[in-house]
């Protein structure tokens, strides 16, 4: 293979080896910057373009970055300090109130390595600063990133700033993340901001915004509504919109409809004659050294494989099906990434959880004090407004039945040294590594969270002697398909919607002993915590509250 | 009183120690002279203020403790050493044990015996860390332990260990002095888990289980570093699995550092609440305090416990091994045990030309490559002709002591070798491997391997070899696998669960005629042992099946062989993980070959060897990488 086809060949293979003697080779006959533009970038397009087609796995497109990075920094010495390879520049960050930013640091290292001058701001960042930066670094772009509902919300406040400050027109604009619909920001936000604002689903379809609209601004073509290939033209923007529009009419429709509140039943009917259980103790615990081993066995492995390290099988059956990912990459990557998060010390799991007398009182769940009388703390949860009108509430004995019931809560952690550890891998431009260890840290949270949950149903005694967790499924499948007896909600998540709900909670365990603490947004810091509320009531499953 | 009575005493009921030693100390008012010119040297307080100490005693027992602690804690090597007198230490301990003996004795009764337990602590020297050599800290703690012996002592409590290593270091030392002494007393062991909910280099409360019991540890348990509520998950683990009685010695609450010094906020009638609730909970035995719990501590501890009835427990042992971190059971939920195969300097090329070059990181990424295959142990061998394989096994023992979560088997056929892995891993290991190759006399082999087995608790693998050789037949593997387990067992005290057979494998490719029914007759065997003893562990190294064939014959053989071997029982292997290829993955055709083999189906015009390298003449690896 030439010299040249050999660069680009080690790009999309992700080959380091050998690497720096190829450079060097290449230094002799053309100069660095010509190496990056015409060879190594060329990698990085075929890289973008298997993606694309689904032909390569996001731990691999990392890889390739690696490479060019490792490239990249290779060359700089033989650069003149005004080489610039004059691409473009994007501020980013992720907005206020939101600390996630594992998709933000993937635009990031998509973007640098495709040659762009990437600032990235970081996490929690408020509009001014957004804004100062673009300025300061005289910014093409603009991009936002966010994982919480909240966050879009935010983001509108965002462009509506700037539209106030008269800046949209200066800065286009790129909004990503999970709570985002591409409906949503090119419907709503389009509507409303002043400039070009553009939704991105992934990092590849970021880089192709990043081309289209640096592009424009240098007067060399015009932006597509949208950079996915078949959803770039107006036709099918406009038929989005006509659609959004209907789906809005019938529900408006729909409300004039529906029955006034005070026609339905003031509480579903949940049974309230199911058998209470016994709590081992009341009040709360914390606990620490829970062994790796025993919560790592409820690891869901395809969350994992599939939705945090992008094993996803090739498009058209070509290359490696996902069964085969699993046993070429993702087990052996994840008996390797335990081994050593284990040996470095950085997994410190920690529950704190405990037992408490509570009565339904309405929409609200009351937590009586340990003697069962008075009112210790009170959580409020929305009720549904339709449908058989279930709150959370109703999955708790009433007040007016005279008896007391039980709630389980829990907050679990993974501690704040696995958030430090990745970052730490993602600033050594180690971006695979990176990846998978904030997608394990989730994933390792979320099975502590499970593993926790089940520890309470075993420890909750039903009056016949048999623990609630009797139900239980008989393995791990069993617990993501939900086979067990009561319910786990989350805080967030559509039946308590509410994070504010999670103050009582906090204050309820003392979680701080175990240095978990609600940040100014209600946010469980450190990031990989979850809490939750536990209703042992067989008939307590998920709902949407709204 | 003998440490006998204690033992009994504990089975009837809830013993209680004292308190602190050192918070008493620091409140006494004792000056540089008292300290003999060694400020903070509270051992030698034993020779030159006997009397402050044995009034400390005194308070405990009048506050109602069953039990003293004697002023021992610092009596060892790493602390008397930074004094410049580590050659008192059985002087200072002796002189420890005395006074406590004195005093419990005026307070004991016929009805009411008062015990003296030898208290033995961490010093600040870790051995995981090679800080301090192994046999530097176990001679002497076989020094204190032989003072306190001859002071008087009743039990010997090993507390605050933080490194499994040093942990084992005091308590075989104790044991060395007690069979020096002619006198044996329990034996009890504390950790200390530390707020992050492991012992200070990451060792799981499991760990520390599956590491200590078979040291003939009489009772286990934690002190210090936390109060009650941080070791509650730690100690209910212990009830779970230890076989012996628990034991528990909290601080008075986690320690919160203020501008005078650490502050315990647990109250006495907070801390004797959650003891109590030990007793009740996890069937605790021996309950007393760590750093500052007081007199008063202990005499509401005594109060709350009158008429409290332990929680009756149900332990279950896993048997498995350890690493420093972890325990690993032998019994694989989801199949079969696997031990890595690679960081083998005669199995592994790029092992060996690794270990040749003193290149040790490669070493140790042979060792992860094989935890990314899916290994759960790891057999180490460094034997390699005009090498000095007791100092490599040190150096790679010691390596991979941290660096590998996943437990060591030593292999080697030098005790020597083995010696010094064992003297490196604080977790528990396996020693592979015991046979009868030279009988069992004095000089033989076997009779120099089995002490060191036994001392340090280690799990065996046997091999089906006597002194007529290589066992190749189902009743001579079986016959041989009953001597091995008849005389580990009741010759060298070791469970059966403890013990590995390897009733060996042998290539069968090979076309000789003598070779043809080895795989088949090693089936057959493993199924007549685990049927005869259900409780025994068996391994093979698989891989020696297909020497000598083609590497897609060798993986497709290596895998239809396992299989069969673990339908017939098997619970390890000693395999490169990776390279096997479950069935589903083997093609009929190969597989039936396969088997044929295994099971020497030869019959008029046919013959298996032949067709199973027609089979694969020409087939290239289907590696399941």
């Amino acid at each position: 293979m030439p010299l040249e086809e050999r660069l680009a060949a080690r790009i999309v293979d992700g080959e380091r080896t050998g690497l720096a003697e190829d450079l060097d080779e290449a230094l002799r006959g053309k100069p660095a910057l010509a190496i990056i533009n015409e060879d190594l970038l060329a990698g990085m397009k075929t890289v973008g373009d298997l993606f694309g087609a689904g032909l390569m796995q996001l731990p691999f497109v990392l890889q390739s970055a690696e490479v060019m990075k490792a490239a990249v920094a290779h060359l700089e010495p033989h650069m003149e300090k005004t080489d610039s390879l004059g691409k473009g520049t994007i501020v980013m960050a992720t907005v206020k109130g939101d600390v996630h930013d594992i998709g933000k640091n993937l635009v990031d290292i998509i973007l640098t390595n495709n040659g762009y001058t990437v600032v990235n701001l970081g996490i929690k960042q408020p509009i001014a600063t957004i804004l100062d930066a673009a300025e300061q670094h005289g910014a093409d772009v603009i991009g936002m990133s966010g994982l919480l509902v909240k966050s879009t919300v935010i983001m509108r406040e965002n462009l509506e700033e700037m539209n106030a400050r008269g800046l949209a027109d200066r800065f286009p604009v790129v909004l990503g993340g999970a709570a985002l619909t591409r409906g949503y920001v090119e419907g709503d936000l389009t509507d409303l901001f002043h400039g070009d604002v553009h939704y991105a689903r992934d990092a590849f379809e970021g880089l192709r915004l990043m081309e289209a609209l640096v592009a424009a601004r240098r007067g060399e073509g015009s932006v597509p509504a949208a950079a996915t290939p078949g959803s770039a033209d107006a036709e099918r923007r406009a038929e989005r919109k006509a659609r959004r529009e209907r789906s809005l009419r019938i529900a408006e429709q729909r409300r004039a409809t529906e029955q006034p509140t005070e026609d339905l039943p003031a509480r579903s009917a949940t049974a309230t004659d199911n058998p209470v259980p016994t709590p081992p103790f009341w009040g709360n615990r914390v606990v620490k050294g829970i062994a790796t081993a025993e919560y790592a066995s409820l690891l869901d492995e395809r969350a994992t494989f599939l939705g945090q390290w992008g094993l996803r099988a090739a498009r058209g059956g070509e290359g490696p099906s996902y069964e085969e990912l699993v046993e070429t990459e993702g087990r052996p990557r994840l008996r390797y990434w335990l081994d050593r998060l284990q040996t470095d010390g950085v997994l410190e799991a920690a529950v704190a959880y405990g037992y408490f007398p509570a009565v339904a009182d309405g929409d609200d769940l009351v937590v009586l004090g340990d003697d069962g009388a008075g009112e210790r703390e009170r959580f409020t949860f929305p009720r549904q407004r339709r449908d058989v009108r279930l709150c959370l509430a109703d999955y708790f004995r009433p007040r007016d039945t005279g008896e007391t019931d039980v709630v389980a809560l829990m907050v679990v952690t993974l501690g704040r040294r696995i958030t430090g550890y990745a970052n730490e891998l993602f600033a050594a431009d180690a971006y695979r590594d990176y990846l998978e260890v904030h997608g394990l840290g989730v994933q390792l949270t979320e099975a502590l969270t499970e593993y926790w949950h089940r520890r309470v149903r075993g420890e909750l005694v039903l009056p016949d002697g048999t623990p609630v967790g009797a139900a239980d499924g008989p393995d791990a499948k069993a617990f993501f398909d939900l086979q067990f007896r009561g319910c786990r909600y989350g805080f967030g998540y559509p039946a308590c919607p509410d994070l504010t709900q999670q103050e009582q909670l906090v204050r309820l365990l003392a979680t701080e002993r175990m240095g978990v603490t609600l940040s100014e947004e209600h946010q469980l810091d450190p990031e990989q915590s979850t809490s939750a509320l536990i209703s042992h009531h067989p008939e307590a499953s998920y709902f949407n509250a709204r | 009183m003998s440490g006998r009575d204690l033992l009994g005493a504990l089975a009837e009921r809830v013993v209680v120690a004292d308190g602190a030693m050192g918070t008493m100390l620091q409140t006494a008012g004792l000056d540089l002279d008292d300290f003999a010119g060694l400020e903070g040297c509270n051992e030698i307080l034993n020779v030159t203020r006997p009397d402050v100490i044995r009034s400390i005693h005194d308070a405990y027992l009048a506050a109602g403790a069953d039990a003293v602690e004697t002023n021992t804690f610092g009596a060892n090597w790493a602390n008397l050493a930074e004094y410049g007198i580590a050659d008192r230490i059985e002087e200072l301990a002796a002189a420890g044990a005395r006074l406590a003996r004195d005093v419990a004795d005026g307070w004991s009764t016929p009805d009411r015996p008062r015990w003296v337990l030898g208290a033995v602590g961490p010093g600040t020297k870790l051995p995981t860390l090679g800080h301090v050599d192994y046999r530097t800290l176990r001679d002497a703690y076989q020094r204190q332990t032989a003072g306190m012996l001859a002071g008087g002592i009743d039990a010997v409590l090993v507390e605050t260990a933080q490194d499994l290593l040093q942990a084992k270091a005091a308590i075989l030392g104790a044991r060395r002095a007690m069979a020096a002494a002619g006198r044996a007393v329990p034996v009890i062991a504390h950790v200390t888990v530390e707020t992050t909910g492991t012992m200070l280099l990451g060792s799981e409360i499991g760990a520390a289980v599956t590491a200590l019991e078979p040291l003939g540890v009489d009772l286990l348990g934690l002190n210090c570093a936390t109060g009650p509520a941080e070791m509650s998950e730690h100690l209910r683990h212990v009830s779970r699995h230890f076989r012996g009685a628990v034991s528990v010695m909290p601080n008075a609450g986690l320690p919160q550092l203020g501008p005078d010094g650490a502050v315990y906020p647990l109250g006495p009638a907070d801390l004797a609440a959650a003891l109590r609730g030990f007793v009740t909970d996890y069937g605790t035995r021996l309950v007393g305090g760590c750093c500052g719990t007081t007199p008063e501590h202990v005499r509401v501890l005594v109060a709350a416990l009158d008429g409290v009835e332990p929680a009756r427990r149900d332990p279950r042992r896993e048997p498995g091994v350890a690493s420093l971190y972890q325990s690993v059971a032998f019994r694989q939920d989801a199949g079969v045990l696997m031990v890595g195969e690679r960081t083998n300097a005669n199995g592994s090329k790029a092992f060996r030309d690794a270990l040749l070059a003193d290149r040790l990181d490669d070493c140790m990424e042979i060792a992860r490559g094989q935890i990314r295959d899916g290994a759960h142990l790891l057999d180490l061998n460094v034997d390699y002709v005009a090498r000095d394989g007791a100092g490599d096994m040190r150096v790679l023992a010691g390596r991979l002591a941290t660096t590998s979560t996943l437990p060591i088997m030593l292999d080697s056929t030098e005790p020597a070798v083995i010696e010094a892995g064992l003297e490196m891993l604080g977790g528990r290991c396996v020693v592979n491997s015991v046979n009868f190759e030279d009988g069992e006399g004095p000089t033989s082999r076997f009779a120099r391997m089995m002490p060191l087995i036994q001392e340090h608790g280690a799990a065996a693998v046997a091999l089906t070899i006597d002194e007529e050789g290589q066992a190749r037949t189902e009743e001579s593997k079986v016959r041989v696998a009953e001597r091995l387990i008849t005389t580990l067992t009741e010759g060298w005290g070791m469970a059966v669960a403890d013990i590995i057979v390897d009733p060996l494998t042998f290539p069968i490719g090979t076309g000789q005629e003598e070779t043809r029914r080895d795989g088949l007759e090693t089936i057959a065997a493993l199924r007549e042992i685990k049927r005869r003893w259900p409780d025994v562990q068996t391994t093979l190294g698989v891989s020696n099946v297909s020497f000598g064939l083609s590497p897609a014959g060798r993986q497709v053989l290596n895998s239809v062989f396992l299989h069969e071997c673990v339908e017939a029982g098997l619970d390890s292997a000693i395999v490169h993980a990776s390279k096997i290829l479950p069935s589903s993955k083997i093609p009929d055709e190969q597989r039936q070959a396969a088997l044929d083999l295994v099971y020497d189906r030869r019959r008029e015009g046919f013959d298996p060897l032949q067709r199973f390298l027609e089979v694969f003449s020409g087939v290239s690896t289907a590696s399941s990488k």
